[in-house]
């Protein structure tokens, strides 16, 4: 089994952050979702590669559904547990195109340079 | 413990909110167990699966505590926003509200401006007098210094030679001051005033740290030398009186008593002396000007100077006193006679005003007065309360209403809380106007003849927050019973009842006893009121020991440069023989002092005994120079020996007359006539007592009388004088022949305070505080009365258009009008009988504070509680007569109808 990061602060959470924002978002696109909904789904979509760190999908959570993004609701699960479910809101949806587009741009910015054949001239 | 605490303070607010630590609590504790359940299905052992869980998760408390501090924030952050719409939202309501009744925001506008109007203004008088520091630098930090003495234990004024030792040897202070005032005769081109000014020493303007507003202040040795350096600053308003502002003035030569005096400054408008109730018209080095005070600035046994200053930065005010103290020890070892038994105390400026001598009077009366003015602003807030009350209760559908769809009881309660404000707003825009017209109303007060008084009321930022705090706290009170009236009420019963205002018995009882209490209130005032004016036409009439009546007085100065004492003493005889054959004069007398004047003097008396050389010991005792017929035309009685005759002159043996309060002090059984005293200190003249006379009142109306010195003005000439007659008509008729007798000596002189003794008394000193409080507190029971009937007014009225229907339903059964009318009438009545009661019962109990102040008068007094009695109950009757009226017109048939 992966195991989670124990450090709550990676050093490259301001990377971390808006990647994990714009995968919450498409994660609760699908429909009302709660926290460790959006945590496996996002671990079984990217096959276990991205470990999603708990200690900071919650207050990523929180800080969006402040920000109006998503909104929540409690609801009870199939297992008749209480738990907060999430919803994206229309300005998460119109978050999520802004965010995916320029997610697109910036990794075949990065895709392209690394796959790069043209070697820089030297003067 | 602060866990805990955070916990009870959690749920106390989920009255109101979602519970935000329970919520992070549950959303992290599922996420856990949902992991565990999924890790058990995979067929991992329980307890292994949840640390696991937990393992994975990372730092749960660390989530837990940052989850619900970003949530408190937002949740905070929401609540303002949502508030600060909301108070807008009830602004807007409220506007509407009280547009659709102009009559109640005229009443309740009114009500609250004259509250807050009054009490503004008598914080302003108060302020002046105790508050304001001194203008200059750090005027708060100004203390003063004064002496003390076993005799006379209210701290008065220091000897010069004192104020020197203080000033040179205490390491204390920072800078000390002398000053003494004084009135003078000041000409310019424009002619001759008599003015107050202050000799002070030349750091006065350093240590108050006043800069000129033209020209220069004393340099620092102006005050070196005697008559060496006559110069004047002027007061801004001694300037504007006597130069009209010309700003031409600085090295401008002026007379002062007849002597050359050169101009050499003027102050900022905002300075006025340092006396706050004094107007001064300038300020002279002290010495300097004409006459010179010689030898008193040298006795130690003549305290004539005020003497303020600033501590030595760090020093504390404690160890500043202990100083001053020991200083006094030392200065009373080193000069047994003059400081024995002489203390000092040390003041802040402020704790001495308006004079050191009866700053705790003035404390206590102003206390007294500003717990008078918070009455009537009880009284004010109750009214409103009152009528508030009966707008919520009238508009009980309404509210019933908003609560049915939803607004929460917080809601209605700040609804009713936001009218009063704007309410009291309203009325705050208008006291402001009310404490100007209060201020110049006061200003207006004739207090005394001779002195430039100036009540200073201002506008300034302490009366300015003053009457805000007075406007939210009057508020308050008043929004308080009708807000928790709009709370209570009962949905179910006013939805179901037609007319939607069903005033509940509590409601009507709270309103009544609202009104009860504003009775009782004004009655408190009211007493008071009539005390002052009852004790101080006692004290007008009060045996003071001299005659009163038919007395006429007059003063006259004579120049020092062209009368010595042969021609001085010879001017006092002509006038006492000329005064003599004025038609209806009985007697004449010449005075130094006059009784309850604003002047008096004190001197050494070290007895002699017989045969017997006593050591060193002396008292400092009052004394009077005086001539003619002095206690015949007093009326004082001559219990043994002689009056003074025109033997007693500088050939023949000195002698004194003295009162019996001296007698008794110094030789207690013993015959006094024969007895000789040194008059002056153990080096002074020996005065030997050919007359003892009884004792009178000289400072305070009712005191007990003080040993008392009188001397023969031929044996000892002073200037000036006032020449008293006793005249057999009304004393005013003489004014004019007497200061025709003056003239006639010499036409140069210029003849003051022309006055009768009953007008010196009513207008000096002693009657001051008795006028001031009879005038201030039947202004408050005025006004606390009119108050009191619109309130019974309100509350009556209100009663009767309730009623409408009842009364409708009594007349159509029969009722006779005029018993409809006593219905009406008896429901006022029974308000005015119970506020009455204990009304009485409050004053009796509080009016003991006043008590001391009183003369000849009890808190008891049946002439001053049956008056208000009957001018309660009689206001009380007009109030509800109008209501009475009213309820006696209402037509059977249209209020039946009407619901």
């Amino acid at each position: 089994m992966p195991t989670s990061h124990a450090n709550g602060a990676s050093p490259d959470l301001g990377l971390l952050q808006g990647t994990l924002d714009v995968m919450i978002l498409k994660a609760v696109s699908w429909g009302p979702m709660h926290g460790f909904a959006v945590a496996k789904w996002i671990r079984s979509t990217t096959d276990d590669v991205l470990q999603i760190d708990d200690g900071a999908l919650y207050p990523a959570l929180h800080r969006m559904e402040h920000r109006g993004l998503i909104d929540a609701d409690w609801d009870l699960t199939e297992n008749k547990r209480r738990a907060k479910y999430y919803r994206l809101t229309a300005k998460g949806r119109q978050e999520l195109r802004v965010r995916a587009t320029s997610w697109d741009r910036y990794a075949s910015a990065v895709s392209k340079v690394i796959h790069a054949t043209v070697q820089p001239s030297v003067s | 413990m602060a866990g805990d605490d955070t916990r009870k303070w959690h749920r106390y607010l989920t009255f109101w909110r979602a519970n935000i630590a329970a919520d992070v609590d549950t959303e992290l504790s599922f996420h856990v167990d949902a992991r565990t359940e999924e890790l058990c299905a995979a067929g991992v052992e329980r307890s292994a699966a949840r640390a696991q869980a937990l393992r994975e998760f990372g730092d749960v408390d660390l989530a837990r505590r940052t989850l619900r501090s970003m949530d408190e924030r937002h949740a905070a952050s929401e609540r303002r926003a949502h508030f600060a719409g909301d108070i807008l939202g009830d602004i807007r309501v409220a506007i509407r509200a009280l547009r659709r009744s102009p009559g109640l925001v005229a009443v309740v506008g009114l009500t609250f401006a004259l509250g807050i109007g009054v009490t503004g203004a008598m914080y302003s008088v108060v302020d002046n007098m105790l508050f304001k520091p001194l203008p200059g630098r750090d005027g708060a930090a100004l203390v003063v210094l004064g002496r003390t003495e076993e005799k006379l234990p209210q701290p008065h004024e220091l000897s010069f030679p004192d104020y020197r030792d203080y000033r040179a040897d205490t390491t204390v202070f920072a800078s000390l001051v002398a000053y003494t005032s004084r009135v003078v005769e000041l000409k310019t081109d424009r002619g001759a005033d008599r003015v107050w000014i202050d000799d002070a020493t030349a750091n006065y303007f350093a240590v108050l740290g006043l800069r000129p507003m033209l020209g220069r202040t004393f340099d620092p040795d102006e005050d070196r030398g005697t008559l060496a350096h006559p110069t004047i600053v002027l007061t801004y308003k001694g300037w504007q009186a006597h130069f009209a502002g010309d700003s031409g003035v600085i090295g401008r030569a002026i007379t002062i008593n007849g002597h050359p005096v050169t101009v050499i400054g003027v102050t900022p408008p905002e300075f006025h002396g340092v006396r706050p109730l004094v107007d001064m018209d300038g300020v002279v080095p002290i010495d300097q000007v004409w006459p010179a005070y010689g030898a008193d600035l040298e006795n130690r046994a003549s305290a004539v100077v005020s003497v303020f200053g600033r501590l030595r930065p760090g020093v504390s005010p404690s160890a500043a006193r202990e100083a001053v103290r020991l200083k006094a020890r030392q200065l009373e070892r080193a000069y047994p006679v003059s400081n024995r038994n002489v203390g000092a105390v040390l003041l802040r400026e402020q704790f001495t005003r308006p004079s050191i001598n009866v700053a705790e009077i003035t404390l206590g009366i102003a206390a007294m007065f500003m717990a008078l003015v918070i009455l009537v602003m009880i009284v004010a807030c109750a009214n409103i309360a009152s009528l508030l009350l009966a707008r919520v209760v009238s508009r009980g559908r309404d509210l019933a209403v908003r609560a049915a769809i939803g607004a929460s009881q917080w809601r209605l309660v700040r609804q009713v809380l936001v009218e009063c404000t704007l309410l009291a707003l309203l009325g705050g825009i208008g006291a402001v106007g009310v404490t100007f017209a209060a201020a110049r109303a006061m200003s207006s007060i004739n207090v005394a003849t001779d002195i430039p008084i100036r009540w200073g009321i201002e506008l300034n930022g302490r009366i300015v927050a003053f009457t805000i705090l007075a406007t939210l706290l009057a508020a308050l009170a008043a929004g308080l019973a009708p807000a928790s009236a709009a709370r209570k009420r009962n949905l179910h019963d006013v939805l179901r009842s037609g007319t939607g205002n069903s005033a509940t018995s509590a409601h009507r009882r709270l309103r009544s006893a609202l009104v009860a209490g504003q009775i009782a209130i004004s009655v408190v005032v009211l007493v008071c009121a009539g005390l002052f004016v009852r004790s101080s036409a006692n004290a007008t009439r009060m045996n003071l020991g001299f005659r009163t009546d038919h007395v006429l007085m007059l003063s006259t100065e004579l120049r020092r440069e062209s009368y010595d004492t042969t021609r001085g003493q010879q001017f006092y005889r002509e006038v006492l023989r000329r005064s003599a054959a004025v038609p209806s004069v009985q007697s004449v007398a010449l005075a130094r002092f006059v009784p309850f004047g604003y002047d008096r003097a004190m001197q050494t008396i070290v007895p002699i005994a017989p045969g017997v050389q006593l050591p060193v010991n002396g008292f400092s005792y009052f004394y009077n120079v005086v001539g003619g017929d002095y206690f015949a035309t007093l009326g004082i009685p001559l219990l043994e020996g002689r009056a003074f005759t025109d033997r007693d002159d500088a050939t023949a043996p000195p002698v004194a007359i003295v009162n019996d309060a001296f007698v008794k002090a110094m030789w207690p059984g013993q015959p006094a006539i024969g007895k000789r005293f040194r008059f002056g200190g153990s080096d002074g003249r020996v005065l030997e007592i050919v007359g003892v006379v009884r004792g009178m009142g000289d400072l305070l109306i009712g005191e007990t009388p003080k040993p008392y010195v009188f001397l023969p003005v031929t044996q000892a000439y002073r200037t000036p004088m006032t020449i008293l007659v006793h005249t057999a008509s009304d004393p005013t008729s003489v004014a004019r022949s007497m200061r025709d007798v003056v003239a006639g000596l010499d036409p140069t002189l210029s003849v003051f305070d022309v006055r009768t003794m009953e007008n010196h008394l009513r207008n000096g000193q002693a009657l001051l505080f008795q006028r001031l409080g009879s005038a201030f507190a039947t202004a408050f029971g005025l006004l606390a009365l009119v108050l009191a009937t619109i309130g019974v007014y309100g509350v009556v009225s209100y009663a009767v258009a309730q009623r409408t229907r009842e009364i409708g339903v009594r007349m159509a059964l029969g009722a006779r009008r005029p018993a409809i009318a006593r219905l009406v009438l008896g429901q006022g009545m029974r308000l005015g009988w119970i506020g009455l009661a204990i009304g009485l019962v409050l004053s009796v109990a509080t009016m003991g504070v006043v008590s001391s102040v009183l003369y000849g008068v009890t808190p008891r007094d049946p002439l001053v509680l049956g008056s208000v009695v009957g001018i309660l109950m009689l206001v009380v009757a007009i109030a509800s007569l109008v209501p009475a009226r009213r309820a006696m017109r209402i037509d059977p048939i249209t209020s039946l109808r009407s619901q």
